[in-house]
């Protein structure tokens, strides 16, 4: 089910650098809320550019409230900024499809980048007592970046941090962690989940590639519609072809994607 | 007071109708828009072929209206009337959007479609290039505008709309052609070619490098077009071009079209149909109109 609704602004805080933590009363579509999908936001201030823009959902407490976490990148992320306890947004969600939880899958390692480290801190707070273990290893430029929202404390994650600059945790990019994290690890019963840049999700699905584990990647595209009907957000398709982040995505199988394509490599 | 519109042989419930490119195959929006407020949806340009279409970025926001790109992806004929007509079911008309790169393409994607009971017309998108003489859309000339719009007659008793390229210079040709060749109405008009540039990288925004503008910039443009060509041509004129609210849509109707098309306006606000329809209706009681015929064309003094 998908709604469109005006969204009340809960709250709006600034929790490092340039990341920004909203809370938005939403009604009832923070009950169908699951790890990976995410809402099509619009401003209603006539500064507004002219396409709504893509959030994956951070939090929901099933009764009403969600919250996302976003950069400040342009004019949009901007006025979003800006707005107060009380601010009216036009959402529309959720959209797309969910990370999943594949029967037999006793531990996960979810690897994070930027604002994509969000998405899958809600998936850890989903799951994380339905299986044995889950490893979070998360990174960024530097410490200021690196945005993990302190409700993460949940029992039984173990999170890595690393920052290219050293500022923070393990010095070096997050993928450089990913082989020894897996090191030991079954492909029967561990899978792979990734949120970042896409030259971060490529290299986290090659590494899992090689190992045989099975890895599901959340992506970013431009988009428009939000619902599959523009075509805007293509994704190469391995075999030919496009997928489209919105609809068919954003979370996709990591070898369903024609990454040298969609990497220009 | 009635919203009814007649375009030709074409009767709608409202003259309000969902443009090519924007709304898929005309249910994707159908659990977030009331689709009983428009008088038909158009698919996106289905041709012989599928086609993959351009590489992504596929869109850039400009702000005040958006550059596309999408280059004409869709499944095909056999894949639309095999797997996908059967199953759309809206509270509106479904027109389908034909396209191709050769007369035959348009024929064949036209011949399927005949027949077909849950089609309410064709829009024939005659923007599309023509391979045969070097990828040139075959509306830029009268010829091989009358060209495809025949063929496609040929082919099919459906109602023919011929959705025209906004290139001023011809375009009463062009148009004249198309209802002589058999089209019963005209969609005026499409996308301007365009092109946006990043200054960092040197290079164009869009993976398909240019594009097509659309949204409010159009607008002043394609009502130029219908103003022109209403005063000209016998069939009606569909106006199309950057509409965003009921007042837009209300220009078009003075300019003389019959009916309008809104598209990426829906990217922005999914209220917009609801909104527009109930400017009109509140135009026309303020007005004292009972019909859209009782003001079309009034501007065209």
């Amino acid at each position: 089910m998908r709604y469109c609704s005006r969204a009340v602004v809960i709250s709006n805080e600034r929790i490092a650098d340039s990341f920004y933590l909203m809370g938005l009363g939403v009604g009832q579509m923070a009950a169908d809320c699951s790890p990976g999908e995410f809402i099509h936001l619009r401003g209603l201030t006539a500064e507004w550019p002219f396409l709504r823009r893509p959030f994956s959902i951070y939090s929901t407490d099933g009764e009403g409230r969600i919250e996302i976490v976003y950069k400040v990148v342009g004019k949009a992320t901007a006025i979003m900024s800006d707005a107060i306890p009380g601010d009216i947004l036009d959402v529309m969600g959720p959209l797309g499809t969910a990370f999943t939880l594949r029967p037999g899958v006793s531990r996960v390692i979810a690897v994070g980048g930027g604002v994509g480290i969000p998405p899958l801190v809600f998936f850890c707070q989903r799951y994380a007592a339905a299986i044995d273990g889950i490893d979070l290893l998360v990174g960024a430029g530097t410490a200021a970046e690196l945005v993990v929202p302190v409700s993460l404390i949940v029992e039984g994650i173990g999170v890595t941090y690393y920052t290219e600059d050293g500022t923070k945790g393990e010095k070096g990019l997050v993928t450089d962690g990913l082989r020894p994290a897996l090191e030991g690890v079954g492909s029967d019963d561990a899978e792979v989940i990734a949120c970042g840049p896409r030259g971060m999700l490529a290299e986290v699905a090659r590494i899992a590639g090689e190992l045989g584990l099975g890895c599901q990647v959340s992506v970013e595209e431009v988009m428009a519609c939000g619902v599959g009907a523009c075509l805007s957000c293509a994704v190469p398709r391995a075999g030919g072809g496009y997928f489209h982040a919105c609809k068919d995505g954003p979370v996709f199988e990591s070898t369903h994607i024609d990454w040298e394509r969609w990497t220009g490599e | 007071m009635s919203l009814e519109a007649r375009v030709g042989n074409l009767k709608l419930a409202s003259p309000m109708i969902g443009a090519s490119g924007l709304f898929g195959f005309g249910d994707e929006y159908a659990d977030v828009i009331d689709l009983s407020l428009f008088g038909a949806v158009i698919t996106k340009t289905i041709t012989a072929r599928p086609r993959e279409g351009n590489p992504p970025p596929r869109i850039v926001d400009l702000g005040h209206g958006v550059i596309n790109s999408i280059g004409l992806e869709n499944p095909g004929i056999d894949y639309f009337v095999g797997e996908r007509l059967d199953d759309i079911d809206i509270p509106c008309g479904l027109i389908v959007s034909v396209g191709g790169d050769t007369i035959d393409d348009y024929k064949l994607v036209a011949s399927r479609l005949a027949g077909r009971a849950n089609v309410a017309a064709l829009e024939v998108n005659i923007s599309c290039p023509n391979v045969k003489k070097g990828g040139i859309s075959f509306g830029r000339d009268p010829e091989s505008t009358a060209a495809v719009i025949e063929a496609v007659r040929g082919e099919t008793g459906l109602p023919l709309i011929a959705k025209l390229p906004p290139l001023p210079a011809r375009i009463d040709e062009v148009a004249a052609a198309a209802a002589a060749a058999g089209a019963d109405a005209l969609a005026v008009s499409n996308t301007l070619p365009s092109i946006s540039i990043d200054i960092e990288s040197e290079l164009p925004r869009l993976g398909g490098r240019t594009g097509g503008l659309s949204g409010p910039p159009l607008k002043p443009v394609s009502l130029f077009l219908v103003y022109k060509l209403a005063a000209s041509v016998e069939i009606p004129i569909i106006g199309i071009g950057g509409i965003e609210t009921s007042g837009d849509a209300i220009e078009y109707i003075l300019a003389g079209a019959s009916a309008f098309e809104i598209g990426s306006v829906i990217f922005k606000w999914l209220n917009a149909p609801s909104d527009i329809v109930m400017g009109l209706e509140e135009y026309m009681d303020h007005k004292g109109y009972s019909r859209i015929e009782d003001f079309r064309g009034n501007a065209l003094v």
